[in-house]
């Protein structure tokens, strides 16, 4: 066992390499050792204590949860509210950041830090008098009422996000299309869109997965006909022992992950970032 | 400012009108209803401010304050500061380690809490992997972290390490070289380095990344539900029994107001953060 | 604000239930509440019952998994009945007799469901129960009972008693766990039977405040046994929900758990409870069970289109179903059913289960519990 020994590894990797390696092995271990394990118990059929590796491995699980129609039906309803939300949000929203961004005027930081507060305040505390408004306005058991509850749940990130986006486009650009004849929409969509893209991108995959992630306001204005798969997924794996919930837990996983390598490419520490402060 | 014709002020307000109304329709009128709630008596309907009394006073919800407000604190205590020395690490070093590292550190942000915290469980619980670990080497080593403070503030800094570095990472990278350099050559050290120049430049970012954490962990539910003790518990539990199992819903009011005051001291601070900057001016 | 609340139900109701017309055989709509293996069950047994061609109507499942808002069933439709509502869409409740009494309890009046024509019912003469209240209008289709878990492979010779299960945590401490009351009806079961078995027999179908007085004895037992049970970290813990005392079996870490036991029964089946666990029942004062019936609204769709499917799960194919798929009890004699399942039900039978039916004081005792022995150290 001397190859365990870390003085051994100590010596050999010297000193600054050796704190590297214990870094990574530690962050590894901490943040994945968990995820990396779960994703084993979902391939187990059967794991009894004391043992470490699954006593026997197959599919007994994943029968189980593709047998569940409407287990199934609710990952298509999960992803119907995803797109619709990710697609509205940037409708309303982005507007609101340009201006937010091209414009100064009394109230704009005020009109920022109004979609902070929404964060602020716990939602399970204004479930009752939003469910009243919500009554109102007919929207109880609607689409749109679940579809507007997922709405608020990414608007922050929307706004915040989009209108650092804009603002980093160089007005004098704008101006230059401008000159050259181009009609506003024109300057917009050849100009300034492409360039603010990336922040807009990372925006709409923060909006889907919000959506897809979305559960207690869902239940309160969906039930019982919207019922999406992150809804359905937490009383199962709730109700379930350790190997089944795993299986849930990947296919939560899945579009998450899908959408993180797809967009990799935008997502920098600093477009990210900007989604958290007032331009 | 410029002097604006009523055509851009009626432009302006066309293009914020969508989500403003969304957002004071779904989110501030509610909220000003549940603040109005939290005033009236659940059984008079008459103004009061029993509910308060009730909850600075009863032995068990005194008690879920006192544990939520302790047990944010130290989430970002210890957050903020293991977030700071990864960025630095993140930041100043350049090599494959680093780089690994960078790629990967922010995937459990994406992570669905409840996942997380039943990943989490299978490993830290009594009889999880940690345990059975040991018990190949003869030992039978029982981390005990499950149902009390230190599961929650553990698992707490899992979802949040990866935030709050991405914030602190984003500052530092702002951060140039050159200028590091520069006062590397006249002779400071990296301690001095540090302290007089990259923690001042990015002491708004922590306080940003402050804020996010200590709001989103003040009212959290999914980890303390699945792996907090049972007495005390944290606001976001008693919040939700008080909701859906007591029914008291001027209670429950008059709760999330509570949080509510918590999280805003730390947005006024952020707030106050932001408006001092003045880079408005000088980018246009 | 119970007005203005019950007023939003309704509302809430009116918009979320539009009733789905049928082609040619009329449409019932069931509704019901629970763990996942009852949602699998009715899926089944709906899937069985409308692909056959002599069935006279269609049905279809609305199903609230527990913890995602099933309490609100009710409210919604105690708020639909109060409005006078025909055709609500509610049309077969399917819960345990004794949360139907707090369906009743909030419409006010026992004209929420119809009485039913039994005639109608052929399979009716065979139940071997009859609903613990209201007999004229509940069928019971399946029994469950809390009982108590144990591993033999650790504990050969568990407690059968009350004061044998005391001396047992006394003597094994940190090896008996039960989960937090509100958080799960195992651990509620164990409490409401700790209290009650002080108390007189009239009170455990009784809501009358006044019984309230006499619990102290059981929490008195409740609080010595306290320092006995599961530690973590050094210190005595109860697990929310019922899942989380049976991750503590399934992981070896407790020997002895009150437990549902169609819930045990199908974790030992698909194989995450070792084998070796076994189910039984305390002797003197067995944990509490309940009757799960089916009731017709009086504001749904007409009771004869109802009659054909409740008439068809209380028949042996559909009883078989009840078993297999959840270990349920079956309400009718048990060897009209053919089935490998049956044997792992022995011991259980529907007719001897006590059944608490207690109302709201079961939220005194929850509450009573969150202050007194959550708060113990």
């Amino acid at each position: 066992m001397s190859f365990l020994n870390p003085k051994r590894w100590y010596h050999s990797l010297g000193k600054r390499r050796f704190y590297e390696a214990l870094l990574l092995i530690v962050f590894i271990l901490f943040f994945y050792g968990p995820l990396l394990y779960t994703f084993m118990l979902a391939f187990a059929n059967k794991y009894e204590y004391p043992s470490i590796i699954p006593s026997q491995f197959g599919f007994q699980w994943w029968n189980y949860v593709l047998k569940q129609p409407t287990l199934v039906k609710s990952i298509g309803l999960s992803f119907e509210f995803a797109f619709a939300t990710t697609f509205i949000s940037m409708i309303i929203c982005l507007p609101a950041a340009y201006v937010l961004a091209r414009y100064n005027f009394r109230g704009r930081k005020m009109v920022m830090f109004s979609f902070l507060l929404g964060n602020a305040f716990p939602k399970i505390g204004i479930y009752t008098s939003m469910a009243i408004v919500f009554y109102k306005m007919n929207l109880m058991g609607t689409f749109t009422g679940v579809l507007l509850i997922h709405l608020i749940e990414c608007m922050m990130m929307m706004i915040w996000l989009p209108t650092s986006a804009f603002r980093n486009v160089p007005a004098n650009q704008e101006e230059a299309a401008r000159d050259a004849g181009a009609g506003p929409l024109r300057t917009f969509w050849y100009i300034t869109l492409p360039t603010a893209w990336p922040g807009i991108a990372v925006a709409a995959m923060f909006a889907f997965i919000a959506s897809l992630g979305e559960s207690t306001g869902t239940l309160l204005v969906g039930l019982p006909y919207y019922r999406t798969m992150t809804v359905e997924m937490y009383g199962v794996i709730l109700d379930y022992p350790s190997t089944a919930g795993a299986v849930f837990s990947l296919i939560l996983i899945a579009p998450n992950l899908a959408l993180l390598l797809l967009m990799r490419r935008y997502l920098g520490a600093d477009t990210l970032a900007r989604g958290y402060k007032m331009g | 400012m410029e002097k604006r014709t009523w055509k851009t002020n009626l432009f302006i307000i066309a293009m914020l009108a969508p989500s403003l109304l969304i957002s004071l329709g779904v989110l501030v009128y509610p909220l000003l209803n549940t603040v109005v709630q939290s005033f009236k008596s659940p059984d008079t309907g008459k103004y009061t401010l029993e509910n308060y009394v009730y909850l600075f006073t009863d032995e068990i919800s005194t008690a879920s304050i006192v544990y939520t407000f302790w047990i944010t604190v130290v989430t970002v205590i210890v957050t903020i500061a293991i977030s700071y020395l990864l960025a630095l690490y993140l930041r100043f070093t350049d090599n494959k380690v680093s780089k690994f590292i960078g790629t990967i550190y922010l995937l459990p942000r994406f992570i669905p809490s409840l996942v997380a915290v039943y990943a989490m469980t299978t490993i830290i619980r009594d009889s999880g992997l940690l345990n059975r670990i040991s018990l190949l080497f003869g030992d039978n080593f029982k981390p005990g972290l499950l149902y009390n403070a230190k599961g929650i503030i553990l698992m707490n800094i899992w979802f949040n390490i990866p935030f709050a570095t991405m914030i602190i990472v984003s500052a530092l990278s702002g951060i140039q070289d050159s200028i590091i350099e520069s006062a590397r050559d006249v002779g400071a050290n990296q301690i001095r380095v540090f302290f007089s120049m990259i923690l001042p430049l990015s002491i708004k970012d922590v306080m940003i990344a402050m804020t996010f954490v200590f709001m989103g962990n003040i009212s959290s539910f999914t980890t303390p539900y699945l792996i907090g003790p049972n007495h005390p518990l944290m606001l976001g539990v008693y919040l939700r029994r008080l909701f859906s199992i007591y029914h008291e819903y001027e209670l429950a009011a008059a709760t999330s107001v509570v949080i509510f005051l918590f999280s805003s001291v730390s947005a006024i601070i952020y707030l106050y953060t932001n408006l001092k900057e003045r880079e408005w001016e000088a980018r246009n | 604000m119970k007005t203005k609340l019950a007023l939003l139900l309704v509302l809430i109701f009116v918009v979320a239930v539009s009733p789905v017309a049928a082609a040619d055989k009329p449409t019932v709509t069931l509704w019901s509440t629970g763990s996942q293996n009852v949602s699998d069950l009715f899926n089944n047994l709906i899937e069985a019952y409308n692909a056959r061609p002599e069935s006279t109507s269609v049905v279809k499942l609305q199903f609230i998994l527990s913890g995602t808002g099933e309490d609100t069933l009710s409210s919604r439709i105690a708020a639909a009945y109060k409005t006078g509502k025909t055709n609500s869409g509610f049309d077969i409740i399917a819960e345990n007799s004794t949360s139907l009494q707090q369906y009743i309890d909030e419409a006010g009046s026992t004209d929420l469901f119809r009485d039913l024509d039994f005639s109608k019912i052929p399979n009716y003469q065979n139940l071997l129960i009859k609903p613990s209240i209201y007999e004229s209008k509940f069928v019971p289709y399946r029994g469950t009972t809390v009982v108590m878990a144990y591993d033999s492979a650790r504990l050969p010779n568990p407690p059968k008693t009350w004061d044998e299960l005391e001396a047992y945590v006394q003597a094994n401490p940190g090896k008996f766990a039960y989960n937090s009351p509100s958080t799960g009806g195992a651990g509620s079961g164990f409490v409401r039977t700790a209290i009650y078995k002080f108390l007189p027999e009239e009170s455990y179908m009784s809501n009358d405040p006044k019984w309230a007085e006499q619990y102290d004895e059981g929490f008195a037992l409740l609080k010595r046994i306290h320092p006995y049970l599961y530690k973590s970290g050094g210190k005595v813990v109860y697990p929310n929900k019922n899942q989380g005392t049976l991750d503590l079996l399934i992981n070896k870490e407790v020997d002895l758990i009150p437990a549902w036991a169609d819930q045990t029964l199908s974790n030992l089946a698909n194989g995450t409870l070792p084998d070796t666990v076994k189910i039984y029942q305390l002797e003197d004062y067995p944990l509490g069970g309940t009757d799960v019936v089916m009731a017709v609204t009086s504001i749904g769709a007409e009771p004869e289109a109802c009659y054909d499917f409740i008439n068809y799960v209380i028949s042996p194919e559909g009883q078989k179903k009840c078993l297999e798929l959840m270990y349920a009890v079956p309400v009718i004699d048990i060897s009209t059913i053919q089935s490998d399942a049956a044997k792992m039900i022995e011991g259980l039978d529907v007719s001897s289960f006590k059944v608490f039916s207690i109302g709201s004081l079961g939220d005194v005792i929850n509450q009573r519990w969150d202050r007194e022995i959550a708060t113990l150290p």
